[in-house]
């Protein structure tokens, strides 16, 4: 049943009194974390609580300014990747960092290839080995597979592979699920659990409470820099950790009433995109709604909003709104009509990250805020300044770079951009992904606000919980077409996967 | 603005040294001949910078100033046009020139290296089958004396190409660093794709970054055609795009696009001119003339990068 | 009439065929010029004169583009995989070329121009001799510096042969009189450089009397920039080779005069030995194996008639 009462090894590391910090701002104040032999050890607070920050620390990737790191009770000093990954302390970082011009083998062994006489690659010793470790996480992909191919899922256990290779002893893994289906993440925490029953340890950082609660041993938790908190297995739930986590109850889990406003419409009748050329889409919206879109990774609801956006042209039929027909040939021509996408691919589409606030928040808005094609500094200063408190971005200075945000703050940069612009129809496509919790509560109330302004919206998530709470109307999408549509008192996480898998 | 200050110190130093060691550094006679040849590749300079702005590059300068030398001459000497129509028809050419890049690079999504190695050698062949590979030259410019004395001539003692490249760059300044286009340009060298996503024609921007191109490039190669008064169409203008790239990041471009300024371009296409000013004052063998010239913008990129990590970290 | 008419043909076939396409049984002649200069344009007239009188003859010319000597042994190899029957080169490196030469000339008949290889198996050498153009121009040096001064030589490339040559020939004629010369400054064929280079010793260098370009562009490169610079008075220029604006300076009295080869009797001369030789005529060949073509003076008195020549040369 649940997880077996960890027994608690030996503390194999110890991180005692971490300081960082960066100019005069204090990343982290004195913190502690200590990891046992054998434990899964969740790491949670908002953005910004320093979490990342206390794992580059022990990835060696930055260096403390103050404190000391104990692996064995032996004080060693942690000054590159390299030295940590020879410690056997490996980070698998939120953004996969497999090459997908190397295969599978390639990628595993990246950097330690077996090598013959002349140091020429030993091809046979390589794909063997590889194709050995594929078998032990009950991989069938052959080990010669370009990683392009992969789901992302995948991708990720091949990461966990990876670092198994080179020895670890301890995994840091960050938002290991923010793009895996249930199914996947199912997956993942099985293999989580078999490196467990091997001795290996753990780091789970995450904003999903339920995955927390699910498969963690232990929780710390930071808030600004500094330990809040920490739980034992027994006392982890929901409750527990967001009051250590934020200190106020956020998640108010009811359906919120439906301002209709009916004088608005959206319609897409018999749309194809050019994965699923031969499935036509229908759906229709009104005022105020916000709509649901659930389904698997690959069930096509990127690419159908995209093309409601004119990312890619239709294959065929029409779109609709209030009433009358529209061609949408390229995302010029959805803006002009009033429809906005925030995309899933946050830091290739949905931001520029080496441009700063400004210039993000008025990339779309130009027009308005130049004359005669001059950019007018107060305007834009003005317009931003306004966006930034209205959707409360945490920043030093509108002239910060969007890469020095954290995730939930690009994401309002992301949804902010459109807000001066009237919308009459806002897509959003994962609208929480790395997100934590405190802004994804933000940007939840976000949605709702605009809802309540008369604005239609769809949201696009892999996240049940997430699409459960925001919806007023939800979508599930199999292989291109809409396998099933749920009322509110039909919201539950059976009948969504039920409809996501294709069964009727 | 940093990245400008950088390059700006190295600059005045090296000015500064070379008029230690020859005080006719700063003769007037060679302060015009200096600031002549600065005007005339600091306009295309100015091009090229902004098309690696926007993450592209362009290496057909070197050969468009050929055939537009070589079409000029023939317009003006051989056909007799009247010198307003051969100005403008040359202009008209290197313009759709880019723009004709500009299309093979959005359109037809060929890399901006390769359909620009091939503009530089089609170029250069067709400049030299239309010239029968034969030195064109414009004589003592009978009919258009006028234009000559663009490229050669003075008011109030400032070389006119001077004259006209800062009029340019501050246009291109307004354009690059005021403008709608100009924030348009900066973020599809950085992220084109979410550029494409906020509703912006990213492709006719594109193309609007080599039109500026090959029309600077034409305004350039007309200067320098009346400043050699003829020109050698296998040789003319040979490996002058890497003046305009070298120019550029000298001055902080980024060859990854979205970095860079007009002041900093212009510092860069100076600093070029004062190198090849300095061999010849300071009594340098002239054979030294490129390694003396590589060994500069090295210095200058790495100074520059020591000067900006250092003001970072402070 | 119709035998004209289908010769006139024939000529334009091949040439547009070139010589990939070798169908026919006429002998090929080949003519590897240097780079595209005027220079080797008025060569390629007195090839094209030649190959008309010798209508039993295909006459190919090709120019060197880059300067490069790799691109001269490609040339060759094409050649002669195409059977060429005999070739005239221009060396660009001529010293270090031999080896080559002595390699094709072990197959066909090859004449060396412009720039000779004294010890190879040429069958001979057409052209003129660059020292004696340079002691020409030297003599034209001293009667512009009658009080002596100080000389500034420019140049593309000063390892190329001919400009050695010449530069030895300057110094030969200079020597014992009291004018120095101060230095060489190389541009490497690029006009703009050129033309800062001497605008550079204008400024670096004021003391300095005599200007002398060594090749073809220079005359013009320098005369523009000291022009613009209003020191023609100051500031004597003597130059090589004839380019349109060297001459006009020569006939405006702006330049003390140049020394011009006759490229065109390379061209000419060359090709007609070649065909007499293929032909079997084996004592076309003179007993020295090199057939000289005298470099001349051209000063403000023989300009006009000089220009009126070249005129009816480059019609042809």
């Amino acid at each position: 049943m649940a997880p077996a009462k960890a027994t608690p090894g030996n503390c194999i590391l110890e991180m005692k009194g971490i300081s960082k910090t960066f100019g005069a701002f204090k990343a982290l104040n004195k913190v502690s974390l200590a990891v046992n032999e054998g434990e899964i050890l969740a790491l949670l607070g908002e953005n910004g609580a320093g979490k990342s920050t206390l794992m580059k620390i022990l990835s060696g990737i930055y260096t403390a300014t103050e404190g000391s790191v104990h692996l064995d009770d032996k004080a060693c000093e942690i000054n590159s990747v390299k030295e940590s990954q020879r410690l056997g302390i490996i980070l698998i970082h939120q953004e996969l960092n497999l090459l997908d011009n190397l295969d599978v083998a390639g990628n595993i062994f990246l950097g330690r290839e077996p090598v013959k006489a002349f140091k020429l690659i030993d091809l046979h010793k390589l794909y063997a080995d590889a194709d050995e470790l594929l078998k032990l996480f009950g991989l069938t992909i052959p080990s010669a597979t370009s990683v392009s191919k992969l789901s992302i899922a995948e991708q990720q256990i091949i990461e966990i592979i990876k670092a198994l290779s080179q020895h670890a002893r301890i995994i840091i893994m960050d938002e290991p699920t923010s793009s895996l289906t249930l199914k996947e993440t199912d997956l993942l925490f099985e293999i989580i659990r078999n490196l467990k029953a091997k001795g290996i340890s753990i780091i789970y950082i995450s904003h999903r409470l339920n995955e927390i609660i699910e498969i963690a041993d232990r929780v710390v938790v930071l808030k600004d820099g500094q330990n809040s908190g920490e739980l034992q297995r027994r006392e982890i739930n929901h409750d527990n950790l967001v009051r250590l986590m934020i200190g106020r109850d956020i998640f108010k889990s009811q359906v919120a009433p439906w301002p209709y406003h009916p004088a608005s419409s959206f319609e897409i009748r018999d749309l194809s995109t050019y994965r699923y050329t031969q499935h036509g889409v229908n759906l229709r919206l009104s005022g105020g709604e916000i709509l649901g879109i659930s389904g698997l990774v690959g069930a096509g609801r990127t690419e159908l909003v995209n093309t409601i956006f004119g990312i890619h042209r239709a294959t065929g039929g029409t779109m609709h709104l209030n009433g009358a027909e529209i061609t949408v040939n390229n995302p010029a021509d959805a803006i002009s009509k009033g429809i906005f996408l925030v995309p899933e691919d946050r830091r290739n589409q949905g931001i520029v990250a080496s441009m700063n606030i400004i210039e993000n928040l008025t990339l779309p808005n130009l027009p308005a805020t130049s004359a005669f094609k001059i950019i007018s500094r107060r305007k834009e200063a003005a317009l931003s300044t306004a966006k930034v408190e209205e959707l409360n971005v945490k920043a030093p200075t509108l002239r910060t770079n969007l890469k020095d945000l954290s995730g939930g703050n690009q994401q309002k940069i992301a949804i902010g951009k459109w807000l001066s612009r009237n919308p009459s129809l806002l897509i959003f496509d994962e609208p929480t992904r790395g997100v934590d919790i405190g802004a994804k509560a933000e940007i939840y109330n976000i949605l709702r606000n605009l809802a309540k302004s008369g604005v239609m919206i769809i949201v696009v998530s892999s996240d049940m919980e997430e699409i459960i709470n925001i919806s007023h109307r939800i979508l599930v999408m199999h292989e291109g077409k809409i396998s099933g549509q749920l009322e509110p008192e039909e919201f539950t996480e059976e009948n969504i996967m039920r409809y996501a898998v294709g069964l009727n | 603005m940093k990245k400008e200050k950088g390059i700006f110190i190295i600059f005045v130093i090296l000015c500064v040294l070379v008029a230690i060691g020859n005080p006719n550094f700063l003769s007037p006679a060679n302060l015009k001949n200096t600031t002549r040849l600065i005007g005339i590749f600091g306009i295309f300079s100015i091009g090229s910078g902004i098309v690696i702005i926007a993450r592209g590059i362009d290496l057909s300068v070197g050969s468009v100033f050929s055939l537009i030398g070589v079409i000029l001459s023939m317009l003006l000497v051989k056909h007799q046009v009247a010198w307003p129509l051969a100005m403008l028809i040359v202009l008209a050419l290197a313009t759709l020139i880019g723009c004709f890049h500009g299309t093979l690079v959005t359109k037809y999504k060929i890399q901006a290296f390769i359909v620009t190695l091939c503009g530089l050698l089609f170029y250069r062949g067709i400049a030299r089958f239309i010239s029968n590979d034969v030195t064109m030259g414009f004589g003592y410019g009978e009919g258009f004396s006028i234009v000559q004395y663009l490229a050669t001539g003075n008011l109030w003692g400032i070389p006119l190409p001077f004259i006209l490249m800062l009029i340019i760059s501050v246009l291109a300044w307004v354009f690059l660093h005021k403008s709608v286009y100009g924030r348009y340009i900066f973020a599809i060298g950085r992220n084109e794709e979410a550029t494409y996503f906020s509703g912006i024609n990213t492709d006719r921007m594109i193309m609007l970054t080599y039109a500026i191109c090959g029309l600077l490039a034409g305004i350039s190669g007309v200067l320098l055609a009346f400043y050699t008064n003829a020109i050698a169409p296998s040789s003319h203008g040979n490996f002058y795009e890497l003046y305009g790239i070298a120019a550029a990041v000298l001055g902080g471009c980024s060859l990854k696009g979205g970095e860079g300024s007009i002041g900093g371009i212009i510092i860069g296409a100076a600093m070029l001119q004062v190198i090849q000013n300095l061999v010849n004052l300071l009594g340098i063998p002239s054979s030294l003339n490129f390694a003396v010239m590589g060994i500069v913008i090295l210095i200058g990129v790495l100074a520059d990068k020591f000067l900006v990590n250092r003001q970072m970290s402070k | 009439m119709l035998m004209k008419k289908t010769i006139c043909f024939l000529l334009l076939f091949t040439a547009l065929l070139g010589p990939g396409c070798q169908r026919n049984q006429k002998p090929t002649i080949a003519f590897i010029a240097g780079a595209a200069t005027d220079f080797w344009t008025l060569a390629e007239n007195g090839c094209n004169q030649a190959a008309k009188e010798l209508p039993e003859y295909n006459v190919i010319f090709k120019y060197t583009t880059d300067g490069a000597t790799e691109e001269q042994k490609r040339l060759i190899e094409d050649l002669l995989v195409n059977n060429v029957s005999g070739i005239v080169v221009s060396p660009l490196d001529p010293v270090n070329q031999s080896p080559l030469i002595d390699k094709t000339a072990e197959q066909i008949p090859v004449i060396i121009t412009d720039s000779d290889i004294p010890g190879s198996k040429r069958l001979c050498y057409v052209g003129t001799s660059n020292i004696d153009a340079g002691k020409s121009a030297g003599q034209l040096i001293k009667e512009a510096l009658p009080a002596g001064g100080k000389v500034m030589l420019f140049v593309g490339k000063s390892d190329a042969q001919n400009a050695k040559e010449r530069i030895a020939g300057i110094e030969a004629a200079l020597k014992g009189s009291n004018i120095t010369i101060a230095g060489v400054k190389t541009d490497n064929i690029d006009r703009v450089r050129a033309k800062a280079n001497v605008n550079d010793v204008l400024v670096s260098n004021p003391e300095i009397n005599c200007f002398v370009g060594l090749w073809s562009y220079n005359g013009p490169a320098i005369l523009n920039a000291v022009r613009e610079s209003n020191k023609l008075e100051q500031v004597k220029i003597v130059c090589f080779d004839e380019e349109e604006e060297t001459l006009q300076g020569v006939k405006k009295g702006d330049i003390v005069g140049t020394v011009v080869q006759q490229p065109y009797e390379f061209g000419y001369q060359s090709i007609h030995l070649l065909a007499k030789y293929i032909s079997g005529n084996k004592n076309a060949v003179p007993a020295g194996k090199q057939i000289i073509i005298p470099a001349t003076i051209i000063n403000q008195a023989n300009v006009d008639a000089f220009i009126a020549k070249m005129q009816t040369v480059r019609k042809k």
